[in-house]
């Protein structure tokens, strides 16, 4: 069965057209107050390595212009490990022979004093494809539970229905991520190898299901390593402005998610290599000067500390990939994925402030959402 | 932005992406042939009492006379939404037309679009079924907000109504553009061709003339030379600006944590 | 009988509709709109429409405008 990709992912020629991959078509791309597709294309080719420095030059002026020298700082909690999905890249696809748990109120409630007491307020809840053990109406309970503590709750798990994100929005949840992956519908068949993950296109209209349900943020991204990095940041470009179109009010997060190892045996078909991805992640800058570029602790302190603040805003620190990793780390355990940069919270701000970055844990409040389901965090 | 040929309004197309006031002409005949030269196909028109004493001010006869043009009244004048509606209403009685060129200005000074009184008439306007042309301060939520009602386009200034002062609001209306899903269509302020042309060169997809031409020394050149700058911006956005070109020279090198680093 | 008409008082001797009233003001029905003690009425009605003493009559017409 093919997948007819709907028309605003539709990318043109841009993919294999030489005019966007001259000296003279990137040095201008570079340069450009506008970029659009055509910009954006030349800044992605691996020909614009050659100007990888005056890219990077270019970023974080931009950088600096929307977000000052500030990162703020997220952290993800993973909330249950079960899953049924057989993404083959995933420490926690359902043939993988792991022990699998998922927190229990008592358990979830001193993670959270835990990570409460690290001074993060911006929280990642995750799970895996929907179960018996951990579906919809446990996240709900823990999305509740969690936002009594927490000024900004967000959730990376399973797409939903709209009716769904409604009541997760309800229960205080300001955001959700939720990466395509790839998207490249061929690629993402051979990966996603069973469970409700492979309906290519519910999960691609997942974030606009997210959004008219009243969330205010959705972050998208690619799985670098899957398929061809240039169509697939070609087509996230697309997504992320259809989003925008239809939504104006809703804020867009990017991810760089890449798998950077064998891990369960799994071999990356297209890998994708630090100087790539430094050029991506300023591409992206410079044709979306306004838009939160986000990294996690998959990359090396050394790729972290080196692209911080020149196009990526929000970071995540001291991540633990387990389930109940931060206040009872389980024996032997294994994670969604390696934590490669594993630096904790003082001395990821320090190398931070070296840089002349100050570290944000807080945005906003809360008390601006008319939310009847929020009380006040001493009743939890 | 609108790249296709047609300037869409609804479900109405037009091939011309000018669109002419009929004020501050010295007279009828020079009207006529202003609105002629520029090739519009759509034109606002006010509403005014009838007046026994010089019957010949009547727009109407004139108008219907030239063919492919249609008439859009203006609701000038109304001061509130309420006064707006009420004259939407009559100028359809009259004109049998659908579109209706939304403006309330309350300030008989510097008549600046109230936004508040402009979204509400709106709202109403759609649901009473006119196609719906808001005149508004450029400004990029409001214009999403009379998207989101229903109207067929939003028509920013480009500065104060019959000031001369051009584009002062482009960075405003680059950023309308760009989160617009309705045409976007520069009301109010221009003065010269050029103008006109930068207008369209920022992804409107129309921009709506009168002082300029009326006012001008020779109304009906006048009126040409803003059908060709008109024509010249949108073929101009069509073929794809050049990008601007900013040397970046590196002070210290920031990419250096890549070579440094494993893989 | 007495009238106001756009805003003037204006004396009235002929048939006792608007359609003989537009005529009385040299109007052409076909061009104006008008308004009846607040009521927008509708073209077809136009000539047929009765007027009496007191009413306050609205008759509009286009303008130049931008």
């Amino acid at each position: 069965m093919t997948t007819v990709l709907p028309s605003w992912l539709d990318v043109g020629e841009w993919p294999s057209r030489s005019s966007a991959t001259g000296d003279a078509a990137t040095l201008s791309a570079i340069g450009s107050e506008s970029v659009g597709i055509r910009e954006f294309a030349s800044l992605i080719s691996p020909h614009a390595d050659r100007f990888l420095e005056n890219m990077a030059q270019r970023a974080m002026a931009m950088t600096r212009r929307h977000f000052g020298r500030t990162i703020s700082l997220y952290v993800p909690l993973y909330l249950s490990n079960h899953c049924q999905g057989g993404c083959a890249y995933c420490g926690f696809a359902s043939d993988r022979s792991i022990p699998r748990h998922k927190l229990d109120r008592a358990v979830l409630l001193s993670e959270l004093k835990e990570l409460k007491g690290m001074g993060f307020e911006n929280l990642l809840l995750l799970t895996g494809e929907r179960t018996e053990e951990s579906g919809f109406d446990y996240l709900l309970e823990c999305v509740s539970l969690a936002s009594r503590h927490f000024h900004n709750v967000t959730v990376e798990s399973f797409a939903m229905t709209a009716a769904e994100y409604a009541r997760l929005v309800k229960a205080g949840c300001t955001g959700i991520t939720l990466y395509q992956e790839t998207y490249d519908p061929t690629a993402y068949s051979v990966f996603h190898r069973w469970g409700p993950k492979r309906e290519f296109l519910f999960r691609l209209e997942a974030p606009e299901r997210a959004l008219a349900a009243g969330m205010r943020t959705v972050g998208l991204g690619v799985l670098f390593g899957l398929a061809d990095p240039i169509l697939d940041c070609l087509r996230l470009y697309r997504h992320i402005h259809h989003l925008r179109k239809k939504f104006w009010q809703a804020g867009v997060l990017v991810s760089f998610p890449r798998i950077r190892t064998q891990q369960g045996g799994f071999q990356a078909p297209c890998p994708v290599n630090d100087t790539a991805l430094a050029r991506l992640i300023f591409a992206f800058r410079l044709a979306l000067p306004e838009t939160p570029l986000v990294l996690s602790t998959r990359e090396s302190p050394a790729f972290r500390d080196g692209i911080a603040g020149i196009g990526i805003t929000r970071m995540s620190v001291a991540s633990r990939t387990t389930v109940g990793g931060y206040s009872a780390p389980p024996p032997g355990d294994t994670g969604q994925f390696d934590v490669n940069d594993q630096r904790d919270v003082t001395t990821f701000c320090q190398a931070l402030r070296a840089k002349g970055l100050e570290p944000v844990f807080k945005n906003w409040d809360s008390v601006f959402q008319p939310s009847s389901d929020l009380v006040p965090a001493d009743a939890g | 932005m609108n790249t296709n040929d047609t300037l869409k309004l609804g479900t109405f197309e037009f091939q011309s992406r000018l669109l002419l006031g009929t004020g501050k002409f010295s007279d009828t005949v020079t009207m006529v042939s202003a609105i002629q030269a520029s090739g519009t196909q759509l034109v606002t028109v006010a509403l005014r009492r009838f007046n026994p004493n010089s019957p010949s001010d009547d727009l109407f006869g004139p108008l219907s006379q030239l063919s492919g043009i249609s008439i859009m009244p203006n609701t000038s004048g109304a001061r509130d939404a309420a006064e707006a509606v009420r004259a939407a209403m009559l100028a359809r009685e009259l004109s049998g037309s659908p579109f209706i060129k939304l403006e309330i200005h309350p300030n008989p000074d510097h008549l600046m679009p109230d936004p508040i009184e402009t979204y509400e008439a709106a709202r109403e306007l759609v649901k009473e079924g006119f196609v719906v042309l808001p005149y508004m301060p450029a400004d990029p939520v409001l214009a999403r907000r009379l998207e989101d009602v229903g109207c067929a386009a939003v028509m920013p200034l480009g500065s104060a109504i019959g000031s001369g002062r051009g584009l002062k609001t482009a960075d405003l209306i680059s950023l309308i553009v760009k989160e617009s899903n309705v045409p976007v269509i520069v009301d109010a302020g221009l003065r010269s061709p050029s103008e006109a042309a930068a207008a369209m060169e920022l992804g409107c997809s129309a921009v709506l003339v009168n002082s300029a031409i009326a006012a001008a020394e020779d109304p009906v050149a006048m009126a040409k030379a803003f059908a060709l700058a008109v024509q010249a911006g949108f073929a101009a956005r069509k073929a794809g600006l050049m990008a601007e070109t900013a040397t970046a020279s590196a002070t210290s090198p920031l990419t250096s944590f890549l070579s440094s680093g494993a893989q | 009988m007495k009238l106001a008409v756009n805003g003037c008082s204006y004396d009235y001797e002929g048939p006792c509709t608007i359609g003989a009233l537009l005529e009385d003001m040299h109007a052409d029905s076909a061009r104006v709109a008008v308004v009846l003690n607040g009521d927008i009425i509708r073209r077809q009605d136009i000539a047929t429409c009765p007027v009496k003493e007191g009413d306050t009559v609205e008759v509009v017409t286009f303008a130049g405008g931008g």
